[in-house]
């Protein structure tokens, strides 16, 4: 077998199954990814007309702008962001929860790494300008125990290790996440690990956006990961009013992809939902996960973070599995935090920006009081988030000339 | 957050775990949720545990659709 290419670190193709095996790469390839930049500027001309569609997954925003994807397309077609990164909509009560948590004795605080960086609402003393507020980092700096993990597994692990103390699993995340969580829950979980229930659900949000005032949004690429468990039913809200759907994967091929197939649902005036990421999405998703889900966790509302509290929307553990939840086993036991004040701190534009009424570089703070270095609001911290992804990848400045190749 | 990369199975230690080659290194992965996995199949991983299977009968199938996109006329 020849040395894998010392430049790409990808080894070669095996000569025996070169037709058989799964290649991921097929789906980067230039003269598809051409293909489907004319196809986009053909359908757009045939429209006429401005055309609006958003994506509802942080993965999608940070994959267009790493592959320069909004540049591909005409300025008629204009891709916003939704409410697709969990890290950004997860409630300063979770937030605040966590920190109070790490505070205490013997106890250690788990969390992805996004999530750590993610101001609360607590007050944070420094010198820092602005409405500062204190995110679980800070926490740390201040003497709590509080750890990067890079699953749930990780977490039930760490509680395996530490018996004589409590570690807290901060599930932040959409249906993908959750059920892991409840995968590993229901196969027996340590006693001294708890969960704290930031888990999001996201279709009644999308069923809330066409109400908001100024909706305009035409199609929806919905999130190729999410619907890998949930499947695609769930969404036919959407085609029902009018709103065009596909979902979409992540190479540009798949995102290229999904954008033809929204524009042609709008050229023809058929609203429907296509599936150009068969390889992964079934029409009902992944049946074992969703039972598994569904056996953990229930439907309840949840507060999504400077949008509303939208019903049906959050997944909370059921009876069954509740003394696993953080809330109910520390309840007493904390200080009530005050959560009357502001969301987001002063001049941050996240609610806006999650909603995709403002672009990020429309924020006062954008790049200036908010970088990833010192981020001032939440979507200035998460791989996935709008802002963050914009700064990286220098989103909002002029369209660059990009060459398929 | 769904971020899900695809990697393939290198070993099946059993119901609920197998090593998956990431770049040159092999990692554990929770599979509790994709039944019968074998090594050389290839699953979306995403935050330490597989949400599903690319069978490449189906991959291929994909890519033909995709190609469709190209030729609307040819498509149904």
């Amino acid at each position: 077998m020849p040395d894998a290419d010392p430049r790409t670190h990808e080894a070669p193709p095996r000569a025996t199954d070169a037709h058989d095996a799964f290649d991921p790469h097929v789906y980067k390839d230039a003269d598809v990814v051409a293909g489907l930049q004319a196809k986009i500027a053909s359908l757009a001309d045939e429209i006429g007309r401005p055309v609006k569609l958003m994506h509802i997954c942080g993965t999608h925003e940070h994959e267009m702008g790493r592959f320069a994807l909004r540049d591909l397309i005409p300025e008629s077609v204009e891709v916003l962001a939704g409410p697709g990164c969990p890290v950004c909509v997860c409630d300063n009560e979770y937030i605040n929860l966590a920190i109070q948590l790490s505070q205490r004795p013997d106890t250690i605080v788990t969390s992805f790494g996004d999530m750590l960086a993610v101001p609360g609402s607590i007050p944070l003393e420094g010198e820092r300008r602005g409405d500062v507020r204190m995110s679980l980092l800070d926490a740390r700096a201040q003497g709590g125990d509080v750890r990067t993990v890079y699953s749930v597994f990780d977490a039930a692990t760490l509680a395996k290790e530490n018996p004589d103390k409590e570690v807290v699993f901060f599930s932040v995340g959409f249906e993908t996440t959750v059920v892991a969580v409840a995968a590993m829950l229901k196969r027996g979980a340590p006693d001294n690990l708890s969960i704290i229930e930031a888990n999001y659900y996201t279709p009644p949000a999308t069923n809330l956006l066409p109400t908001l005032d100024g909706f305009d949004i035409e199609g929806f690429i919905l999130p190729g990961h999410a619907v890998t468990i949930t499947g695609l039913r769930v969404y036919e809200h959407l085609p029902e009013q009018g709103i065009a759907c596909a979902a979409g994967g992540f190479e540009p091929a798949d995102v290229l992809v999904s954008i033809v197939a929204l524009l042609e649902q709008i050229r023809d005036g058929t609203p429907r939902i296509d599936n150009p990421y068969n390889r992964l999405v079934k029409y009902d998703g992944n049946e074992k996960a969703k039972r598994e889900l569904d056996e953990v966790f229930e439907i309840a509302p949840i507060r999504w973070r400077g949008i509303a509290e939208i019903p049906a929307s959050g997944y909370k553990l059921r009876p069954a599995y509740r003394h696993y939840s953080a809330t109910d086993r520390f309840a007493g036991h904390l200080e009530a935090v005050d959560l009357a004040g502001a969301e987001h701190p002063k001049g941050c534009r996240c609610a806006e920006v999650t909603l995709g009424q403002i672009r990020p570089d429309e924020c006062g703070v954008f790049g200036k009081l908010c970088t990833p270095d010192a981020p001032y609001g939440p979507c200035m911290v998460s791989h996935e988030g709008t802002c963050r992804a914009w700064y990286l990848f220098g989103m909002g400045k002029e369209k660059i000339h990009v060459e398929v190749a | 957050m769904c971020l899900g990369i695809p990697h393939e199975v290198v070993d099946v230690m059993d119901e609920d775990t197998c090593l998956i080659k990431v770049g040159d290194v092999k990692q554990h992965c929770f599979i509790g949720l994709v039944e019968d996995l074998k090594p050389g199949e290839w699953v979306v991983v995403h935050a330490g545990f597989a949400i599903d299977r690319i069978e490449p009968e189906e991959a291929k199938a994909n890519l033909q659709l995709i190609q469709t996109y190209l030729e609307p006329e040819t498509r149904a």
